[in-house]
This record gives structure tokens, C-alpha cells and sequence, in this order.
């Protein structure tokens, strides 16, 4: 199943993601981005171990959810110069509030490819469709 | 979808939705447009994000978009709107107060354009033309990798956020002329550091003097025509004279600022009874705790924009002097720097602009105006509608006969445009277009053209272009914007703004 797609839009990026489960949807999603900020980011041997990055968030629905997480991704990959992908990670709902924590592994950066200003809340809407879950999703550039 | 049958026709470049058009609209959406661009604006979401904007809380007249108008997120590109920043805060109440909305400002607080003006024509550097865009593309660093060299403190930064420009020419990089030529003297006074997450420090720390990618760019110009010879005499324009040109705004410090802030609002807005379509607009009564936090913070964006783009001048001077050395023609000085993306008190309104040029009219017959926006006051200013200033309070003494310059950058390779701002332009709260606006996705402008047969039809015109990535080239072409001569005229034709000169491109300089 692919993880992701480029879909048109007149100046910002928008893409389709998908995922089996809501943990692989965030996944696909960061995934996304970081291929984006840096697509050869990840095929360096650069990987560095052993400082990979915990995430722990509480947002208000799912789709703020997503857009919280990535966010931080966005704005850690940007002071770092790295990018990040998921390892692994949990979602829950605890007393209406939408809860994910993940950890992350992160790939050095020389240069972005792709300065990616923002994740916005244009179009997003996070459902399960035939099993699947997909959400659009607008990334200011 | 809207068609063009939702329309009322109000004159040949004006058009109205009406407020009837769809139940939680609170006033009507008004589009500048030729009828032959209003063919372009049906082919996407403008016009539904358009009337989005016409159910904010405390909105004042009508929305309006500009010709350059195009699908953003929340807000269109091109929107302006008003709130009365005067409301009282009615926390729970069904009347609504006037709002203040990041998501309407943008995520680039402050992108705007400056312009820096020489002494001599184009032919007199046309022999080093390529070795000036080369020293400015190694000095100006699109802050995509590593950034500058040199990061800055949290409390050399924090300078920057409440003293804009200012910091940068009181350390040397500029000169009072600049500020006295920039919008608001360079420094939203208001501004507060302490409003800033330490995130958006972080992002910002490495990238001043940092020019980002996608349409920013610096390019070398040569005013082609003058079509207004007084207020080009007043602007210090000649015919054939090298210009250059700045595009570029507040980097990841803004872009981090507005995804806070957006955060901060959605998760008030129901205290406040706010209910909207589109989340991207998430916003907070002006005069509430959260929308005076955000006015603040949005002013240190708009300062670290400012301070950004001065810095880029600094960097321009020193290319400049190195190519030119000797020559004594070193001479850049700054013709004005206005705000593409920012939300501002004027008149007694909150004025947002996302993607459009204030264009203030003459100010001859008006009460006197002030260097300041707000008024002074001891220690920092609370920015509320009680002290707005005098009307339009920021134009430079010497443009005063004439209304502010306008500057209108096209796409890459391009014509740009300087006019000044008329009192027809009350209209449309004294705003302009801000550049041609695209017609094209960057994903079908990167799949159906070729950065570089780009180059080569712009080397073909004479046009240099200095630019890392042959992919920014083919996103940023000039086949994927609107004509920039079209949407001019248009703002020209509607008396918003008037033409004072045509300015075309001898060397772009991009980011990536």
C-alpha cells in the first residue's frame, strides 16, 4: 500500500496519506515530510543512533492531533538540520483529549530540498475509508 | 461552487457576492477582477475561502480579494478584511467582537518586498551584471542548509523581535535612511518578545539575512517605462536606472509563530463562542488575553522580517561595493520596504492583509501624522483601538504630496511595477495586489516545464538567473503566474493604486 501522494493545488503542497492503522497514518505522514525536506536525507549512513526523539502530545480532535505532531516534527527537523522518521508509536483517547506519543530516529541534513513553512488545517480531515485511513494534507511551502 | 451568476457586477473591475449568498455570511465578498481574470478565479477554492472570510466575528464592510487572488489555506492569497478592533470583549456572548486571525495573516508574518534604488543606468553595469548577481547569490545564503555562520543569542535575538530594523542600522548594518524609508520605521513598537515561544526563536536564531525559497528572490531591475513622471521624481526614479529588488519575510521564526498561535486560538475559541468553517481562520477576539498575545507576537515576526530584509541590504551594499569598487556608484538607497502578510490598526479597524500591499493615499489635508503607528506611551504600548493613530501615520514625510510607493513584484523573469496608493484606494482599506498570483501548481508547473529551457528562454531575453536548483526554476516559472501587466492594470484601472513605473528584470537571484 503506498504511504502517500502529490495531489495539485495552486501554490502550497497538498498530499493523500495513508495508513492500516492511525500509527501507520502518522508514520505515512512523517514520512511524507521528511522526503519532501530531504529525499536522500534517508539513504545516508549518517543515521544517528541512540538519540532518537520521544514525542508526547495531547491535542484537541485527531486532526489537530496530526497537525501538533508534525508541527513539532517540522519545527525539530528545521533547528536540528535533520529530518525524522517514525519508529514506533501509540494513539489513544483519554477523557475526550486524543493522545499520541512516538518515538522518532533522526537523519542528518546539508541542505533541504524543500523549505515547508507549515502544516495546515486546509482540507485535513482524518477518516477510515474500506479499511484504510487517509486524510489530505496541506503543507504551507 | 460559486459561478459567475453569484455575482453582481458593481463596475468592470469590481464584483460582488452578496451577503444572501450563503446563511452564516455576516457581510458580502468583493472580488477585483477584469472579466477575463474572473475566469481564473472560478478554477479553485478562492471564492469559497473568499466568503469564509465574510463570517468572522466583528468584521467590518465586506471581504475583498485582489486580482493576483488564488487558493491559499484559510484566507485566500490576496484577502483583506477588517475587524473593529474597538469591540469590547463579549467572552460567551452571542454578539460578536472584532477578531484578530493568524491564519489570516499567514504563516510568512511580514513576507513583503523592498526596494533599494541606485544612481546609475543599467547599461553603466551591464559589462559586470554577472559578476554582481554572482556575489550577491554567494552573500545572501537561502538559509535552506546549515544557515549563517553566525547564530544569534536568545537576547541578541530578542533585540531583533522588538526593535526590527532598527537593531541591525544601530549595529551598523544600514543607515537612518532606511528605516526612515520602510513601513513603520522598521518596528511594530508593540511587539513582545516574552509572546514568543522559544521554538520559533530557535527557528529563527540562524536566519536573519536569510533569503528562503519557493517565490522569494532577489533580482537586479532597470526601470523600463515611467508613467508618472511627477511621482517618479518624487519616488527618485529615472528612466533606465538599475534597481534591485527584495522578496522575502520573517523565515521559520514567523512560520512557527503563526503555527503557536493558530494552536492557542483553536483552543479558545470556544470560550469565546467562536464558530467558524475552516479552522485555518482560528482566531480570538482582538481586545481578549489571546488576541493582545498574538498582536504582540505577530509584531516581533514582523520586526524579524523587517530586520531580515535589512540585513539582505547590507549584504547587497557590500556585493555591490566589491563588484563596483572605485567606481563610485556604490550608492543603494532604500525607495520603500512594505508588508505583504500582516494585520495592523488603522483608522480604528484591524485590518489583515494576506497576500496584499497597503497603498496609503496622499496625506495633504490630513491631521498630521506621526512616525508611529500607535501612540507613544511610557514603556511598551497596549495595542488597542483607543490609541489608533491619526490616519495613515507611516508614509515618509517626502511621499507625502504623492501616497505611499506600492511595489509589485512579478513572477521570475518578469515585469514589476511601482505605484502609489489614492484615496479611491479607501475602498478596499487602502490595499493593492502584492504580485502576479499563480494559476499553476508547483507539482504541474515541476512536471510539465523544464528548468532548463526556463533558463534558456530568460538567458534568451538577456535575463541572468542565479539559482542552486533547476527544480525551484521550473516551480517559480513564469508560465505558472498570471500576467503580471493584467493584474496591475486592473488595481490601476479600479484607482486602488496608480502605475508609476515598469520595472523588468536583468538577473533573478533565487533561493532554492
Amino acid at each position: 500500500m503506498k504511504k502517500y501522494e502529490i495531489l495539485p493545488h495552486p501554490a502550497e503542497l497538498r498530499l493523500r496519506i495513508y495508513g492500516k492503522t492511525i500509527e501507520e497514518l502518522f508514520s505515512s505522514a512523517t514520512e511524507a515530510m521528511a522526503q519532501i525536506l530531504s529525499p536522500t536525507a534517508m539513504k545516508s549512513e549518517l543515521r544517528i543512533k541512540n538519540l532518537e526523539l520521544r514525542i508526547k502530545l495531547k491535542s484537541i480532535d485527531i486532526n489537530s492531533l496530526l497537525v501538533d505532531f508534525l508541527s513539532e516534527i517540522l519545527a525539530k527537523s528545521q533547528i536540528n538540520k535533520c529530518v525524522y522518521l517514525v519508529v514506533s508509536s501509540k494513539y489513544k483517547v483519554v477523557r475526550e483529549k486524543h493522545e499520541f506519543q512516538a518515538e522518532l530516529t533522526k537523519y542528518p541534513v546539508e541542505k533541504f530540498d524543500e523549505d515547508i513553512k507549515a502544516i495546515t488545517y486546509e482540507d485535513l480531515d482524518i477518516k477510515k475509508i474500506k479499511g484504510i485511513w487517509l486524510t489530505n494534507l496541506v503543507f504551507d511551502i | 461552487m460559486i459561478a459567475k451568476n453569484n455575482l453582481i457586477k458593481i463596475s468592470d473591475y469590481l464584483w460582488e457576492i452578496p451577503k444572501t449568498f450563503r446563511s452564516d455570511m455576516r457581510v458580502p465578498a468583493r472580488i477585483y477582477a477584469s472579466e477575463k481574470m474572473l475566469e481564473s478565479v472560478f478554477k479553485d477554492k478562492s471564492l469559497e475561502q473568499l466568503v469564509n472570510l465574510t463570517t468572522l466575528p466583528g468584521i467590518e464592510k465586506y471581504a475583498l480579494v485582489m486580482p493576483d487572488v488564488h487558493e491559499g489555506y484559510g484566507s485566500p492569497i490576496g484577502g483583506v478584511f477588517a475587524t473593529r478592533a474597538s469591540d469590547p470583549l463579549r467572552q460567551g456572548s452571542s454578539e460578536a467582537s472584532g477578531i484578530i486571525s493568524p491564519g489570516a495573516v499567514g504563516y510568512d508574518i511580514n513576507c513583503g518586498v523592498r526596494l533599494l534604488k541606485s544612481d546609475v543606468s543599467a547599461d553603466e553595469i551591464k559589462n559586470r551584471l554577472d559578476d554582481l548577481a554572482t556575489e550577491i547569490q554567494r552573500n545572501v545564503p537561502s538559509g535552506l542548509g546549515r544557515g549563517r555562520k553566525i547564530k544569534l543569542s536568545v537576547n541578541e535575538l530578542d533585540k531583533i523581535l522588538e526593535n526590527g530594523a532598527q537593531e541591525l542600522i544601530k549595529q551598523g548594518y544600514g543607515k537612518k535612511e532606511d528605516m526612515e524609508n520602510c513601513e513603520a520605521n522598521g518596528r511594530l513598537e508593540w511587539a513582545d518578545a516574552n509572546e514568543v515561544s522559544d521554538t520559533a526563536k530557535n527557528r529563527g536564531r540562524d536566519q536573519v539575512g536569510t533569503l528562503g525559497s519557493g517565490n522569494h528572490f532577489l533580482e537586479i531591475q532597470k526601470v523600463e517605462e515611467i508613467f508618472d513622471e511627477n511621482a517618479a521624481k518624487i519616488f527618485g526614479l529615472f528612466k533606465n536606472q538599475a534597481v534591485v529588488m527584495i522578496h522575502t519575510g520573517s523565515r521559520g521564526l514567523g512560520h512557527q509563530i503563526a503555527t503557536d498561535y493558530i494552536r492557542l486560538m483553536l483552543q479558545v475559541m470556544p470560550k469565546y463562542n467562536i464558530h467558524l468553517p475552516d479552522k485555518e481562520l482560528a482566531c480570538a477576539p482582538f481586545n481578549s488575553p489571546e488576541g493582545q498575545k498574538f498582536f504582540k507576537a505577530m509584531a516581533c515576526g514582523a520586526n524579524f522580517a523587517w530586520a531580515n530584509r535589512q540585513m539582505i541590504t547590507h549584504y547587497i551594499r557590500e556585493s555591490w561595493k566589491k563588484v563596483f569598487l572605485n567606481e563610485n556608484n556604490e550608492n543603494l538607497e532604500v525607495l520603500y520596504d512594505v508588508a505583504h502578510n500582516i494585520a495592523k490598526l488603522e483608522d480604528g479597524l484591524l485590518v489583515h492583509r494576506k497576500g496584499a500591499t497597503r497603498a496609503f493615499p496622499p496625506s495633504a489635508g490630513r491631521s498630521e501624522p506621526t512616525a508611529r503607528q500607535s501612540p507613544p506611551s511610557a514603556g511598551r504600548s497596549e495595542p488597542t483601538a483607543r490609541q489608533s493613530p491619526p490616519s495613515h501615520p507611516e508614509i515618509p514625510k517626502k511621499y507625502k504630496e504623492i501616497g505611499q510607493p506600492v511595489i509589485i513584484p512579478g513572477s521570475m523573469g518578469t515585469a514589476s511595477y511601482i505605484l502609489h496608493g489614492t484615496e479611491k484606494g479607501k475602498e478596499a482599506f487602502y490595499s493593492s495586489c502584492h504580485g502576479a498570483g499563480r494559476t499553476m501548481s508547483r507539482h504541474q508547473a515541476l512536471k510539465t516545464l523544464k528548468g532548463q529551457e526556463i533558463i534558456k528562454n530568460l538567458e534568451n531575453k538577456n535575463i541572468i538567473v542565479k539559482c542552486y536548483s533547476m527544480r525551484g526554476i521550473a516551480e517559480e516559472a513564469p508560465q505558472a503566474y498570471k500576467d503580471i501587466d493584467e493584474v496591475v492594470e486592473i488595481v490601476h484601472q479600479a484607482n486602488l493604486s496608480k502605475k508609476v513605473a515598469r520595472l523588468v528584470p536583468l538577473a533573478v537571484i533565487k533561493g532554492e
